[in-house]
């Protein structure tokens, strides 16, 4: 029999917010959190804008010894899974904490570490090295920090899926608390990707918006004139757990997680495949499981990298998963606003379906100035608008062809258990 | 839908010490050292100068050129035991519904190997020496991805980085999911090339690898007591998994039952075990528990054994305590005595060594051992493999951040 999952904490540090309230108000104002680089000097490359977190002080969460040794995509984890834990109001004892996990989405590893390391290592020789560089650098560092810190002691897994990292760790927390092997997973994803070496290349390999005069109008998925991602970075954390265990604790509940799907499309490493069935087949799949239709969909929550041919794919997927007779339902990119924190993108997403459902409040689409034609969807617009939401879809993607979707529901208690 | 029964079909193994699971295996039972001073760069101002390395790896053929030059070596690695596997378990892109064929790798570092050098080159203020999209090489994503992708395999492709459990999580994780009937087929393991600069220095930095530089070959020593470290390798191992209905239905070679998964962590510490190795003795009970086995039914323990004082100590409580008296009858060898640690791929390719186990009734020895170490004083099966009757394997990993995670492979006897 299949335990049914919800969600039951949030946190949050996002480039235009931190904390879920915060970051929810700033989503419903219509802020962005794209700006010009802070973090280098930015100024001889071609993109020099991005979404930073900025005035984000890892000492209010962890240790300065603590902060010294690790990456920041670390400092961004610690603080979201402290946040989600709080906000969650769970108490684990050393006997619970045994069916505690985490499942947590990184993409790129500790790469500012990894910068920094290799300067060390080149310019002074490799008995500078540091001690805590393998922790920092490792994908699974993240998580090893942070389940230390939070006493988990049951299923611990960083998944590594590029865009989809997060989304599939979320995916992976949920099989393991709907199967029975955990209770309680922490999961999402964080990401601090904002380096000279991956901004500067990715810039010129022509990936990344050069709007570099209206950072805030510069993420603009499905928008006929958009030019290109938008790096962002921070964390998200969600605490998902089993329903009956989330009920004994009387837990506030935000919504439940009904189905999941990944799949590739197995075509090629940088596009998306033209008429290919991608996250057709996985929103369809997502659905199926979670005993929903698409004529009940009523919110949408796309990736929208604002790149046109995979902007196309994915409104193209949208438009012949929902065509049946039924209007599209509305489409929201957060990619609009907090720009695209690679690995952590899912987590945000999962974030931003979690706090519609709670709220009943449709989130933003930001920058729709020219809204591109070929496949016409409907997105929500700029400002938050107020429901009914029953059902959402989460869609992720990225290179290597890897597809994700996520089906969330409005809890409703009275499902038969 | 009821669980599904899940079966190993097909096997890739690359290893320091034989490529192919036959020689992979003869190598094994012979107690074949592939330990040596590293080739792959000039490590003479490091730490530690050893390594396991594949040295006469090739890709294999069917990988187009236009890939490979932008593939790290441990994709290439991947990729390459996943081609191994699939032909190995006889099947037919034609003949499968590919939409039901996930593929589950598991790597603790990303395309070092590759990529390493471009963050020399921006340091050095040469971006146009960069490699275009290096970005998307370097992420481990692309190891899965690759193999989705020339292999034409269009289910779930997932990469998992759990540090050195990472490829027995990425077949715990595949094992789920073919055992709830969401897959047919899985391509499930994991691949590692870490033996590059920046990474052999980050554990000679931690003071986690042996020195005993003068003398390679005995450098890995398992559960002997002078053992100092552990010796970094690289490698990859890809198992083909399938529901037994599937398997049976194409009339597949089943080599062996996969039948447990237990994973657990220390919340200890993120490079020393705990001592009371109290969560290495849960996984492998949640392993037994969730196969329906108790700890009798089971001959071998296929250890993570890496070589460092810490860890075999843990490890030989934690046995004891999940198995009780019955400790003392396993065999407990370790082959990182010689292969040594090739960190993401160390679990798949025990688990190999395990099915080899289940198939020749035989175990492979832990090599180098010359001093008894009082508090692992378990049957390590030293220095010379030997034959005896191999009904059930436990296979446990350990990784980073005190990550525990076990498997159990059983004989396919009932069914053949």
């Amino acid at each position: 029999m299949k335990r049914r999952v919800v969600i039951t904490g949030l946190g949050i540090v996002a480039p235009n917010g931190r904390r879920k309230e915060a970051f929810w108000q700033a989503l419903n104002n219509g802020l962005s959190g794209v700006r010009t680089i802070r973090r280098f000097d930015a100024s001889s490359l071609p993109t020099q804008i991005a979404a930073e977190v900025q005035d984000f002080e890892p000492l209010e969460f962890m240790e300065s010894h603590e902060v010294k040794r690790m990456d920041r995509n670390h400092h961004f984890a610690m603080a979201a899974s402290l946040m989600a834990l709080e906000d969650s109001k769970i108490e684990l004892t050393p006997e619970s904490s045994e069916h505690a996990g985490s499942s947590i989405g990184n993409a790129v590893c500790g790469l500012e570490s990894m910068q920094n390391e290799s300067q060390i290592l080149w310019e002074k020789g490799p008995r500078w090295g540091s001690p805590y560089f393998a922790i920092a650098f490792f994908c699974c560092g993240a998580n090893g920090v942070t389940s230390i810190r939070l006493k988990l002691k049951g299923p611990i897994l960083t998944i590594s899926n590029g865009n989809t990292s997060a989304t599939d760790a979320i995916g992976a927390g949920f099989r393991l608390v709907q199967n029975g092997r955990a209770d309680v997973m922490v999961c999402g994803g964080t990401e601090a990707p904002l380096i000279p070496l991956l901004v500067g290349s990715m810039s010129r390999d022509g990936w990344l918006s050069t709007r570099n005069q209206a950072p805030g109008e510069a993420s603009r998925p499905f928008d006929r004139h958009c030019d290109g991602i938008v790096l962002g970075e921070g964390a998200a954390m969600l605490v998902l757990e089993d329903l009956s265990h989330a009920q004994r604790r009387d837990a506030p509940i935000y919504a439940e997680i009904c189905g999941y799907q990944n799949s590739n499309s197995a075509y090629h490493i940088l596009y998306p495949e033209p008429n290919g069935l991608g996250l057709i087949r996985t929103m369809k799949e997502a659905l199926h499981e979670a005993e929903a239709t698409p004529g009940q969909v009523d919110l949408i929550n796309a990736q929208g990298n604002s790149l046109l041919d995979y902007d196309r794919m994915e409104s193209r997927c949208i438009q012949e998963t929902f065509s049946e007779g039924n209007p599209i339902p509305p489409v929201s990119a957060i990619t609009s606003l907090i720009g695209n924190p690679l690995g952590a993108l899912g987590a945000f997403q999962a974030a931003v379906s979690a706090l519609a459902l709670q709220n009943q409040m449709f989130p933003p689409h930001a920058n729709s100035f020219t809204p591109d034609t070929a496949y016409p969807i409907h997105l929500t617009g700029p400002k938050a608008k107020a429901g009914p939401i029953r059902v959402v879809v989460q869609n992720s993607y990225c290179f290597m062809g890897k597809h994700s979707t996520m089906v969330y529901k409005k809890y409703e208690k009275e499902k038969d258990d | 839908m009821t669980n599904q029964r899940v079966v190993v079909t097909g096997i890739g193994a690359i290893a320091p010490n034989g490529i192919g699971k036959e020689a992979y295996w003869k190598g094994l039972l012979e107690g074949k050292n592939a330990i040596g001073s590293i080739t792959r760069f000039d490590a003479s101002r490091f730490a530690s100068r050893m390594g396991g390395e594949v040295r006469d790896f090739k890709p294999h053929p069917l990988i187009p050129e236009s890939h490979l030059s932008s593939m790290d070596r441990a994709y290439q690695m991947g990729l390459t035991a996943s081609f191994m596997a699939f032909e190995d378990a006889g099947l037919d892109i034609k003949r499968l519904d590919v939409n039901r064929a996930g593929v589950y790798m598991g790597l603790a570092v990303a395309a070092v190997d590759r990529y390493e050098e471009d963050f020399c080159h921006w340091r050095k203020g040469e971006p146009g020496k960069v490699s275009a999209h290096w970005y998307q090489g370097w992420f481990p994503s692309a190891c899965s991805g690759y193999i989705s992708l020339i292999l034409g395999l269009r289910g779930t492709s997932q990469v998992i980085s759990t540090g050195c459990c990472a490829s027995p999580d990425a077949i715990g994780m595949a094992f789920d999911a073919i055992r709830a009937g969401r897959e047919d087929l899985a391509l499930a393991g994991g691949c590692e090339a870490p033996l590059t600069p920046m990474a052999v220095n980050a554990f000679c930095s931690m003071r986690a690898l042996s020195t005993r530089n003068e003398d390679p070959t005995h450098a890995s020593r398992p559960f002997d007591k002078e053992r100092d470290g552990f010796v970094m390798a690289e490698g990859g191992g890809v198992i083909v998994l399938e529901s037994l209905a599937h398997a049976k239905a194409r009339g597949a070679t089943l080599y062996a039952e996969l039948k447990g998964y237990g994973t657990t962590s220390n919340a200890y510490h993120m490079t020393a075990p705990d001592p009371s190795g109290e969560q290495t003795a849960r996984g492998l009970c949640l392993a037994l528990e969730d196969a329906g086995l108790p700890p009798e039914a089971i001959d071998v323990v296929m250890t993570h054994g890496s070589s460092t004082p810490l860890n075999e100590k843990a490890e030989t409580r934690a046995i004891k305590k999940a198995m009780g008296k019955h400790a003392a009858r396993l065999a407990i060898p370790s082959i990182k005595s010689m292969i040594g640690h090739p960190l993401g791929s160390a679990g798949v390719l025990q688990i190999i060594a395990a099915i080899g186990c289940l198939v020749r009734q035989a175990v492979p020895p832990t090599i180098n051992y010359e001093f008894p170490d009082p508090e692992c004083d378990l049957d390590c099966v030293p220095n010379h493999g030997r034959l005896m009757t191999v009904r059930n394997v436990l296979v446990n990993s350990a990784g980073f951040s005190g990550k525990n995670t076990a498997t159990l492979v059983a004989k396919m006897e009932e069914l053949c």
